[in-house]
């Protein structure tokens, strides 16, 4: 795989993967995953992620595998790039996948029966992508759809599908998954984020080899299909995640518009003096930004909490605003934040005057989102 | 004589008592205005100066530090004066810190001469 646009580093920060998918409605870039020795990325176009990838060693994740992969951490470590379009043009070419939000018109289809039947549950914006007949340099997107065994011989009764020959999208890598030796069976297009179930999650518990991929390959996630019609072969993946098949839905759904957590954070991130910023809670670690041991900081921000826990009931001046711990090397703060709290990792060159207005100002920006 | 440095900190405006309190959580001196030092208030001095010593030792090696802890209407600032030996300085959210930190370091040696 080559190396990806670097793009406009919004800050490292970590939480569960999930958090990816909920949080970016608006983002467009990559998000660069580091786990353990290992490092991957998730291409995002507004909300919509349009590639996975992790790499650990000579082991290759792609598609569904190394989503399955970062979902099997509680919590993993990774960094926001912001893309321009070209950027993100330049990043989908390298990971040879098509816009999913262009409109490729019927007539480009080029020769053959194209066995997809057309599945009301795909939006329109998403079409099919057509492949020449015959075309095998062509390689195809990345399988995301892990295995099913219901499923299993989908791929084998699929009538041709064709893709758009697109000279860009040359592979870098093979096909993944392709029966060993079976030419006639064109490779299932699949150019929709994947599709998660928990169990699938559950199941994966460190890097696999690419070679997992082949029994991903052919388990496709079911779709939609009258039942008992035979005529009609399985309709080919193109459309983004169901949500009957999936609760959690790879596209997060358009809430609030923008996020705000990722907003303000890095915002505040972007001070002068602010070292780190987490969010977190007595149970994990939310959201970190910022350069600084997650594990280290949040547990002293725990013994804060507690501290401050223990004294509020105490005193009768109603619930604590703020803590802030001052040491020679910086500050430490936490504050309530929403349902969490939040913890700052401040140099000396920040007050506590400055402090009391960073929060203050946190305060007034996180209303009116929250309220939205 | 303890007690006339801290009436310092207590004219500030807004400054509602002052307290030098040990590591243990012990108190040494105290004085007040407009707020009562009751046991309840006692134990959260205890537990306050407790809980921040503990925070700071797991940064290691017992750092010096400040302690800041607001609440809607008040807060209490704890500074350390020597070793063992802290300040504690409870005042409403309208109070000055920069002059509350000033009258400290204009006074900690005083303060330190005196435990």
């Amino acid at each position: 795989m080559k190396p990806l646009p670097e793009g406009k580093s919004l800050g490292w920060m970590q939480a569960p993967a999930s958090w990816i998918d909920s949080h970016t409605v608006r983002f467009i870039g990559v998000v660069r995953v580091v786990i353990q020795d290992g490092e991957g990325f998730i291409l995002i176009k507004k909300g919509k992620p349009l590639f996975y990838y992790f790499k650990q060693g000579t082991i290759e994740l792609k598609g569904h595998t190394a989503l399955d992969y970062f979902n099997s951490h509680p919590v993993i470590e990774f960094n926001l790039c912001k893309y321009t379009p070209d950027e993100l043009a330049w990043a989908m070419k390298l990971c040879n996948i098509e816009d999913p939000d262009r409109v490729v018109p019927k007539k480009a289809v080029v020769t053959g029966p194209v066995y997809r039947e057309h599945t009301p549950l795909s939006p329109p914006a998403d079409p099919p992508v057509a492949k020449p007949a015959g075309e095998k340099r062509i390689p195809d997107p990345v399988v995301v759809s892990p295995p099913v065994p219901t499923v299993d011989k989908r791929a084998a009764v699929s009538g041709p599908v064709y893709r758009e020959h697109t000279p860009l999208s040359r592979p870098a890598n093979p096909p993944v998954a392709k029966p060993a030796g079976d030419t006639r069976i064109p490779d299932p297009v699949v150019v929709s984020p994947p599709v998660l179930t928990v169990e699938q999650r559950a199941a994966v518990s460190g890097p696999v080899s690419g070679e997992h991929n082949l029994s991903s390959r052919t388990a496709a996630p079911p779709v939609a299909k009258p039942a008992g019609d035979t005529r009609i072969p399985d309709p080919v993946m193109v459309s983004p995640p169901v949500p009957k098949v999936d609760k959690r839905a790879v596209v997060p759904q358009p809430v609030a518009g923008d996020d705000p957590e990722v907003t303000i954070l890095s915002h505040i991130r972007d001070l002068d003096g602010i070292v780190a910023i987490a969010v977190f809670n007595d149970i994990r670690n939310v959201i970190m930004i910022g350069d600084a041991d997650s594990e280290v900081l949040v547990k002293i921000a725990r013994t804060m909490l507690e501290t401050a826990k223990k004294i509020t009931p105490l005193l009768t001046w109603g619930p604590f605003v703020h803590m802030t711990i001052q040491i020679p090397a910086g500050n430490m703060i936490i504050a309530p934040y929403y349902d969490n709290y939040l913890c700052l990792l401040t140099t000396r060159t920040i007050n506590i005057g400055h402090i009391r207005r960073i929060l203050r100002d946190l305060q007034q920006k996180a209303a009116p989102q929250r309220v939205s | 004589m303890l007690k006339k440095i801290l009436n310092k900190f207590l004219i500030l405006h807004d400054v509602r008592g002052v307290i030098v309190v040990r590591g243990d959580g012990g108190i040494v001196e105290s004085i007040k205005s407009g707020m009562e030092y009751n046991d309840a208030f006692m134990a959260a001095v205890s537990t306050f100066m407790a809980g921040s010593k503990a925070t700071a030792d797991t940064f290691g090696n017992s750092p010096a530090f400040m302690v800041f802890m607001e609440f809607p209407d008040y807060f209490l600032l704890l500074a350390p004066l020597k070793e063992e030996f802290f300040l504690l300085v409870i005042a409403q959210n309208t109070a000055n810190i920069g002059q509350i930190n000033q009258e400290m370091k204009k006074n900690r040696e005083d303060l330190v001469a005196l435990l």
